[in-house]
């Protein structure tokens, strides 16, 4: 762990003196988790990977102002939510207009039934998600759809461990009763 | 083996799902769900729900994704900062100019139509949520509370709210609660501030629950006290 930590590190110092090569290393190291990230929030291929090179270049200009007692995974992390939050905030207006056009019947085509129940789920599931509060919703992803612990979480939002306790008990019960509702109003199960 | 009720059992269930409870309260809740087959469906909507998440875990774990390194270091400035080229300098004056129009028009708007509004709080992730407007009087309970600041956090070693006035003969004071003890956790969720509490109060009291607070007292000494809510009608 201290390790890949100093390892980071070592590349992030290469980088700032303007090896490209080092923070291209970076890049490869971490691409992976910070796609997967910004899809949690985005839930966009494309929307994701944009989110993902704005991120690493975002952190490339922002080099000096990391702090080698942090890991540098969280750190990017970190910017890539911050990132993801503020498209979505610009997104809102203009897909509350956009939604009001669109067929929001479920679809019924044909299909084996496993394939699309399982598809339909998480996209349901990420629905539902991203009707949540800010707050309430970066918790619930960085902690049960990114598993990440509490304290890098803790790390990543800079908040304290009873405060996030407090925001995952509000985000699992306000997940738990949007999921029952909209298991109620589509009929499944 | 403390009996708890229901609002009680409901309350513990989010952090029961990857058993991040207290131990005690843990067993508590389990002997509660043998005996109650209402919070036992709950407790398998919520199992449901954190299922649905775990799948969407799985499956976006599982999404292949492109090297994107090429694309980011093409994406990258030289070595020295790079001044904007001209054209994007002119787009950026234009579109801030036409935001302040934008703005400009819309607080006269605004101003005129709503009056009384005033202008809408920013939703920010991180940040919290203004309590200016929080209620810190509760006297159903006969006490009043006041935020945590940060020397007496660390004095505390704990965040909290803090009693700052108990009323004689109320529930608070029959309870135990005095004035300058810190509230840690109600009905094991962390209180932070007034208006955490407020959430749990409200809850509670229409249904008639107990409070269970988790205080700190002044010399630093834990104790759990219990305010009953007694049914009004
Ligand atoms: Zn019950």
């Amino acid at each position: 762990m201290t390790d890949i930590a100093t390892d980071d590190y070592a590349l992030v110092k290469r980088a700032m003196q303007g090896s490209k090569e080092s923070f291209e290393l970076l890049v490869k190291k971490h691409q992976n988790r910070i796609c997967q990230t910004a899809y949690s929030f985005l839930h966009d291929y494309d929307a994701s990977l944009d989110a993902a090179q704005e991120t690493f270049m975002k952190a490339y200009k922002a080099l000096d102002r990391f702090n080698p007692e942090f890991n540098f995974l969280t750190w990017l992390s970190r910017i890539c939510v911050n990132h993801c939050l503020d498209m979505l905030r610009r997104a809102r207006t203009a897909k509350t207009v956009c939604t009001e056009n669109m067929d929001l019947s479920p679809d019924t085509s044909a299909a084996p039934e496993n394939v699309i129940d399982k598809k339909e789920t998480s996209s349901r599931i990420m629905e539902i998600v991203q009707s949540m509060p800010a707050n309430y919703r970066t918790v619930l992803i960085l902690k049960d759809l990114q598993d990440l612990s509490f304290g890098e979480i803790s790390e990543m939002l800079d908040i304290n461990n009873s405060t996030l306790r407090w925001r995952l008990h509000m985000a699992r019960k306000l997940f738990k009763n949007l999921w029952t509702q909209k298991e109620v109003v589509y009929g499944k199960h | 083996m403390v009996n708890i009720n229901c609002p009680i059992a409901k309350n513990l269930m989010p952090l029961h799902l990857d058993g991040n409870l207290y131990p005690d309260d843990e067993a508590a809740l389990r002997m509660h769900l043998q005996s109650c087959p209402q919070c036992a469906e709950e407790i398998r909507l919520y199992q449901d729900a954190f299922d649905g998440l775990r799948g969407a875990k799985n499956e976006l774990q599982s999404i292949a994704w492109p090297d994107i390194s090429r694309r980011v270091i093409a994406g990258l400035p030289d070595s020295e900062p790079v001044e904007p080229a001209r054209p994007r300098a002119v787009f950026r004056l234009r579109f801030a100019f036409q935001t302040a129009a934008c703005l400009m028009i819309g607080a006269l708007i605004g101003f005129i139509a709503f009056p009384k509004l005033t202008a809408p709080v920013p939703e920010n992730a991180v940040d919290d949520v203004d309590i200016s407007n929080v209620r810190t009087n509760f006297p159903e309970l006969g006490m009043r509370i006041n935020p945590l600041n940060q020397p007496l956090k660390e004095h505390f070693q704990s965040p909290g709210v803090m009693v700052t006035n108990v009323d004689e003969n109320s529930p608070a004071a029959y309870a135990g609660i005095k004035q300058w003890d810190v509230i840690t956790e109600i009905n094991n969720c962390p209180i932070e501030k007034p208006d955490q509490l407020q959430a749990i109060f409200n809850d509670y009291h229409k249904a008639h629950k107990n409070l269970k607070f988790v205080i700190i007292h002044k010399d630093g000494k834990k104790d759990i006290y219990t305010i009953k809510l007694d049914k009004k009608d």
